[in-house]
């Protein structure tokens, strides 16, 4: 999860709280030790409850498709070498879900199948992380809005509006391009530009994906639909 | 006191650093008896695991890139990544696991990177 840590024109630092609340993070400002759910952005204790932090979307890839997209890529420091993950056997064990018993939606998806989740007000959409192949995208909606869902050539995953001028697009492939039905225009859906024909320059309204497991996605939003057809 | 009892007493404090170790860096793996509930939040409860600040944020990170980001990772390491006003960060998710959050700016906007 990223978010933009400046609320009120102030900007807070966080450090890990060592709580955790349906079986995630919770960050706590240095500031004022407000409590922050790192998954819905808000404070839940302090002085700043009730404010939401805003989201930038996030990538979860791997280094060589990261790096082969944005060669210029900064690195955060590793300050020893580190060569897998301490919780390697917790991500792979489809048995391990948190610390604690949480409810989550078991009916619909194995508890650490990977879902990318988007949230709009009370709404809330999953996309099996199965469902975008390289180059894929799937539509859907999320509350009244159409939505278009697609894995860029990071790695990453990109959601945004599909509606320019009130007119809702639907996409298809045609020879390697993604192109909408309506106008026949081209789109880069990473960046949810038309790169040619008559919508050219129209840029789409992101929204904010974020990676997750269905058991932590599904527990915090029980109303979530899902896209995994 | 005996080599032996020196030797005994070195092997009890290793043995029970392993532990505490093996309690602190793997919090999220053991079913564990549920500790101290600090409070309930729309409905659902919030636990107190460890101490704040027991996980060590960064507050303060520095970037490589080129050669020498490369040199430090591997190909296929999972990665955070952003890509914001035409800034491109990443973040292994192997050196995420010991940190969790990640105070960062990346063009001009100040942001928590968490895992």
């Amino acid at each position: 999860m990223v978010h933009v840590r400046t609320v009120d024109g102030r900007t807070l630092d966080f450090i890990v709280s060592g709580k955790l609340w349906r079986n995630s993070l919770i960050m706590q400002d240095r500031q004022t030790g407000s409590l922050w759910s790192h998954i819905t952005g808000e404070a839940l204790h302090g002085a700043w409850k009730g404010t939401r932090l805003m989201m930038i979307p996030v990538m979860q890839t791997r280094w060589k498709r990261c790096v082969k997209q944005h060669p210029d890529t900064k690195l955060l420091v590793k300050d020893r070498e580190i060569t897998n993950s301490r919780y390697e056997s917790y991500f792979e064990d489809p048995q391990r879900t948190g610390m604690f018993r949480t409810e989550w939606l078991r009916q619909r998806m194995p508890a650490k199948a990977l879902v990318h989740g988007i949230t709009r007000g009370p709404h809330a959409v999953a996309v099996a992380d199965g469902r975008l192949s390289a180059g894929g995208f799937v539509q859907g909606e999320i509350g009244e809005l159409p939505l278009v869902v697609a894995r860029v050539p990071d790695g990453g995953v990109r959601a945004h509006v599909a509606r320019s001028d009130g007119v809702t697009l639907v996409f298809e492939n045609q020879e390697s391009a993604i192109v909408d039905k309506q106008t026949s225009s081209r789109w880069d859906l990473a960046r949810g530009l038309a790169i040619a024909g008559p919508e050219k320059g129209t840029r789409l309204d992101e929204l904010v994906v974020q990676p997750a497991f269905w058991f932590a996605w599904s527990s915090f939003y029980p109303n979530t639909r899902v896209i995994d057809d | 006191m005996s080599r032996t009892d020196r030797i005994q007493l070195v092997g009890r404090w290793v043995v029970g650093v392993a532990f505490l170790l093996a309690g602190f860096a793997a919090p999220a793996l053991a079913q564990r008896p549920e500790p101290e509930v600090f409070g309930t939040f729309d409905g659902a409860p919030m636990y107190t695991v460890l101490p704040a600040g027991a996980i060590p944020a960064i507050l303060e990170p520095w970037f490589v890139s080129g050669d020498a980001a490369h040199a430090q990772m591997r190909a296929e390491e999972p990665v955070l990544g952003i890509v914001h006003h035409g800034e491109a960060k990443a973040y292994s998710l192997w050196q995420l696991d010991a940190h969790e959050t990640v105070n960062d700016v990346i063009g001009d906007t100040p942001i928590a990177a968490s895992w």
